[in-house]
């Protein structure tokens, strides 16, 4: 009864109360007042043109301690969420069928998820033709990439092949290549996300997977107020005394909640010309993060 | 704080089976055929199953079939389905096909049935032939749904189908023969599937012979509770009436 | 005798004296989501719980008061209404397929056992325990009706393509509505019939209250 009581008044207030903003960071260091096109840089504006380079800037300074920095941003949970998405697309070529896929992993960096999806395709299905591309826009996360790939299986193979090549436009790509489109906790930098999905359904053939893991909303209020605070107050604080670069991490702690949440996100999937099964997506931990399908039909 | 679409989204979470079925507003069919995994399930059942039977090979045919790729089923399913197992997705599909089947192609000769025994009856009829065309494989099906990892995904069908065949049958309980009806008309429905696996009568005669006995067993139940509670309730007001008048006596 | 017997065995009636009709060419509005609909089934299933409940509590007071020249029309008349807002609620949960609370037997047990108990224990405090359930009663049926009216006006009318409530949650809300009323007035009888006067009032009220708000909460969900 009284829990029920509770629960109106969440409703009501769910109406009349958007959630505010816990905490601003700063004067904004550009104004809209010229005919210049700005999107987000975290809670910055900046002008379309420069979030590219800006982007570029925080991943090439925090590209070696890339692993230290999510380890320490997500207690080591990010792990288990890329594992549980290359165990939930559940890829590899069956034995019945003799084509094999063509992977792109987008933003991937470091490849772990390039590197998991090839494993899991053959420990599961024997599947050992398959092929990867890992695209990323900035050279010195690849090149870390690439610089891991000698210490697995994967060394020199011509079954993975690194490309710089920006998620927005996919140049080097052609249309109706890809069988399995991933990107992991990239897809929030992308200067111009629909733009970005856009691409991904140019590249994909038809039947094709597009999978997205990103940061996302806590659903639960009690648990997005601590998150909240851990984020903006722990993390750059962190990035302070691991990576002794604070601007970086504050940067990434605004632009996840910058980031459009659950439905919106599975909205602009739909736009883009895909198909969503079921509601779309998979909460993680509560929604700190999310997983998003869409099939190319 | 929630919004409503937040709050109310926990709640559904709670609700396991079929809730509440609205009159006014439109219902999702039960095979759902507009969604890309029902549309390749479907493919599969009407086109694969009779050669291949409740297989994961059936599926992939039939993926390959509506222009979808096999190696990257998982991705389809895996987030819309509790179950890994595409052999188990199809026998669901068949449980599900087959219950609004029942009802769709017999609502209106059931409409014209006087009494709720009759209409239990014929849709159990009907249910069961619906089995038919798939008979021979039907095993395959039975034994993935009573897998270990399977088994409750299982239940929950069985339970919407005893509550479909109780509901357009007229049932009007409302307490707890409510729930020893459906339990008993899912027994029903268990016992006839299972005889019927090993049935070679013409017609599936038998398993109609078998299944008319299974649900006057049902009839029989819901009103041996309601007779068994009122005997209670009887035998404690005459109780209390015994001690008042012996009270008052002094 | 057979008349309170009768109470305890009920089989749900359908017209249009509880549900609003069944609508001739099909559905009206579009789909309801998904917790609207575990909104809506929660409602059903408590409320025919409630009205089960409140049924047997009269019926058990009846039982020992159904003597009383002062009383028996006053607790009878509670009565008649309580037994019409099961009918309408077992009409409502048999209809729009809702499943009933798996402890049924518990609460018929229960609610007789109180009215009987309540009863035997005196007219002040039986009033007092109608006095409690009634005010928990009442503010819940409102808390539902806060919520049916402000969640439930986003599904579109198929044929205009405006957003109303169909005929359904319009009954539902109106029955709701109606029977919060009655209860309120039963409130107003307890009170007018000594139920201030119970000694301990404040033991006898804030117990049955707390059961009835613990009942409510296990109804909801079993």
């Amino acid at each position: 009864m009284s829990c029920l009581r509770v629960q109106t008044k969440a409703f009501t207030k769910g109406f009349s109360m958007p959630l505010t903003r816990l905490f601003s960071t700063g004067p904004q260091l550009f104004q809209a007042e010229t005919d210049t096109k700005f999107t987000d840089f975290g809670y910055k504006q900046v002008p379309e043109a420069d979030k590219e380079k800006l982007v570029h800037g925080v991943f090439s300074s925090v590209a070696s301690s890339y692993d230290v920095m999510n380890d320490a941003m997500s207690m080591g949970i990010h792990r288990i969420w890329k594992r549980h998405m290359i165990n939930k697309l559940d890829c590899g070529m069956r034995a019945s069928s003799g084509e094999p896929l063509q992977f792109l992993d987008v933003a991937g960096g470091t490849g772990d998820i390039a590197f998991g999806l090839l494993d899991h395709a053959k420990e599961k299905y024997g599947d050992t033709q398959s092929k990867m591309i890992v695209a990323d826009i900035n050279a010195d996360m690849l090149k870390e990439g690439e610089r891991r790939s000698k210490k697995t299986v994967y060394a020199d193979s011509p079954r993975i092949k690194f490309m710089v090549q920006n998620g927005e436009k996919l140049d080097a790509i052609p249309d109706n290549s890809i069988d399995v489109y991933t990107v992991a906790f990239g897809i929030r930098n992308f200067t111009d996300k629909q733009a970005g999905l856009n691409s991904a359904y140019r590249v994909l053939k038809p039947g094709g997977i597009f999978a997205c893991l990103e940061f996302s909303k806590v659903q639960d209020p009690v648990l997005d107020y601590f998150y909240q605070i851990y984020s903006f107050s722990c993390l750059p604080m962190m990035g302070q005394f691991i990576a002794n670069d604070r601007e970086s991490y504050q940067y990434l702690v605004e632009s996840i909640r910058k980031h459009p949440d659950q439905e919106t996100f599975a909205n602009m999937i739909r736009k883009a010309g895909f198909y969503v099964p079921g509601k779309g997506y998979e909460n993680l931990t509560f929604g700190v993060a999310a997983i998003h399908v869409g099939v190319k039909l | 704080m929630l919004s409503l679409g937040q709050r109310f989204s926990i709640q559904a979470k709670r609700c396991l089976v079929r809730s509440f079925h609205s009159l006014y507003h439109t219902e999702p069919p039960i095979a759902d055929p507009s969604t890309l995994e029902n549309k390749i399930l479907s493919k599969a059942y009407t086109d694969f199953v009779p050669k291949e039977g409740f297989t994961e090979e059936a599926v992939n045919h039939a993926a390959a079939a509506v222009g979808t790729n096999p190696s990257t089923l998982g991705a389809i399913f895996n987030f819309t389905t509790p179950s890994r197992d595409m052999a188990m997705e199809l026998a669901l599909y068949h449980m599900k096909f087959a219950r609004q089947e029942m009802y769709e192609q017999n609502k209106e000769a059931a409409g014209k049935m006087f009494n709720e025994k009759d209409r239990l009856q014929f849709y159990m009829t009907k249910r069961l032939l619906l089995n038919e065309p798939i008979i021979q494989h039907y095993h395959q099906a039975l034994g993935r749904m009573i897998l270990p990892s399977n088994v409750s995904e299982s239940l929950k069908e069985l339970h919407n189908l005893a509550d479909d065949m109780s509901y357009y049958a007229g049932d009007k309980s409302t307490d707890f023969a409510w729930y020893s009806k459906r339990f008993a008309v899912a027994g029903a429905i268990i016992q006839s599937e299972l005889f019927m696996l090993s049935d070679h009568s013409k017609g599936f005669s038998d398993t109609i012979q078998f299944a008319t006995d299974r649900l006057q067993e049902v009839n029989t139940a819901g009103r041996i509770y309601n007779s068994f509670e009122e005997w209670i309730i009887f035998n404690g007001i005459s109780t209390l009436n015994m001690i008042r008048s012996q009270v008052a006596r002094g | 005798m057979s008349l309170i017997l009768r109470r305890f065995a009920s089989r749900a009636a359908s017209g249009a004296k509880y549900m609003a009709a069944k609508p001739v060419n099909g559905p009206t509005h579009d789909a309801l989501s998904k917790a609207q609909k575990a909104y809506l089934d929660r409602v059903i299933r408590v409320d025919q719980a409630g009205e089960l409940g409140a049924d047997l509590i009269y019926a058990g007071q009846y039982v020992i008061f159904g003597h009383s020249k002062e009383l028996r029309p006053v607790i009878r008349h509670m009565w008649d209404q309580e037994i019409h807002h099961h009918a309408t609620f077992d009409a409502l949960q048999k209809g729009l397929r809702v499943r009933p609370s798996l402890l049924t037997p518990a609460w018929k047990v229960g609610a007789f056992g109180l009215g009987l108990v309540g009863g035997i224990l005196g007219k002040e405090i039986a009033m007092a325990s109608t006095e409690a359930i009634e005010t928990v009663i009442g503010g819940h049926y409102n808390t539902q009706l806060r919520v049916l009216a402000n969640n439930f006006n986003d599904r579109k009318d198929l044929k205009t393509g405006e957003n109303t409530d169909s005929a359904e949650i319009a009954n539902i809300k109106k029955k709701i509505a109606t029977f919060r009323d009655q209860e309120s007035e039963h409130l107003s009888t307890a009170i007018k019939y000594d139920a201030q006067k119970a000694r301990p009032h404040w033991l006898i009220y804030e117990t049955v209250k707390l059961l009835t708000k613990t009942a409510v909460w296990t109804a909801e969900r079993v």
